[in-house]
């Protein structure tokens, strides 16, 4: 199957074949990040007005960083770590870190 | 046909940790699944304590066999000293001494330990000193059932 327009593959530093360039990587890195969006919602507090928690797991478009693209996810609520890893008064249910892993997705704390 | 039962981890975590001599040194038994509380709902326990949460168990396929386990660890003091302390110790006893045979459970192949976190909790006031990690423990089932 041919390629997306503008996707190609480069060789880097280690000359391994890699996307690297074009509207295609974008698609997969902005597809990526709405997979990782949708599952933490799925995930998020049932009580809608929880900080504003649901509506506030956002998606940073991909964007050029140096030589790639990044795209991102984000939970832009000031009770993320409410529910991420709890309280005494609170059950931790920690819906980015499972949401990132059901998106299958890699993601390490303090990264 | 035989089912195989992945074991319930944060079950074989707590019964671990509550097995440690360190960790009975610093918290008896007050290793928690969840944290007891009294009717008003608060917490109903004394400090420090330690809490073991299952945050996912994420199978490599199947038949059902192979389970990676996200498990958070988190200490309360006490002091910031303490906390640091019970959750520096169930990281190590974790990392060293988990993997092996739990009769009725399943079979610990090994761990992956995660960063130390220091997240004091707001809960209280002033803020409690808590330090918490999640580990990623793989494990197979032991435990299997016979159907016909």
């Amino acid at each position: 199957m041919p390629p997306a327009k503008g996707f190609r593959f480069e060789p880097n530093e280690a000359g391994i074949f890699d996307a690297a360039n074009g509207d295609g990587v974008k698609g997969i890195l902005n597809q990526r990040a709405t997979d990782a969006q949708r599952e933490i919602r799925k995930l998020s507090p049932s009580r809608r007005a929880f900080f504003d928690y649901r509506k506030n797991v956002k998606v940073a478009k991909a964007r050029r960083v140096g030589r790639t693209y990044e795209a991102a996810v984000f939970v832009d609520s000031p009770g993320w770590h409410l529910v991420e890893y709890g309280t005494a008064y609170r059950e931790p249910t920690a819906p980015i870190r499972r949401g990132m892993k059901l998106a299958r997705l890699d993601f390490r704390e303090n990264e | 046909m035989t089912l195989h039962l992945p074991p319930n981890m944060e079950a074989l975590v707590s019964a671990f940790l509550r097995d440690q001599a360190e960790v009975v040194a610093m918290v008896a038994d007050r290793v928690y699944t969840a944290i007891p509380r009294n009717d008003a709902g608060a917490p109903d326990t004394r400090w420090p304590a330690v809490r073991v949460t299952q945050l996912l168990d994420q199978p490599t396929g199947s038949p059902l066999w192979a389970i990676a386990y996200e498990i958070q660890v988190e200490a309360w003091g006490g002091s910031k000293a303490d906390a640091f302390r019970i959750a520096n110790v169930c990281r190590a006893v974790i990392d060293a001494r988990i993997s092996g045979e739990y009769p009725g459970e399943g079979i610990v192949n090994g761990t992956t330990p995660g960063p130390l976190l220091d997240l004091p909790d707001d809960d209280f006031t002033p803020a409690k000193p808590r330090f918490l990690f999640t580990s990623t423990i793989h494990a197979r089932p032991l435990a299997t059932l016979s159907t016909s």
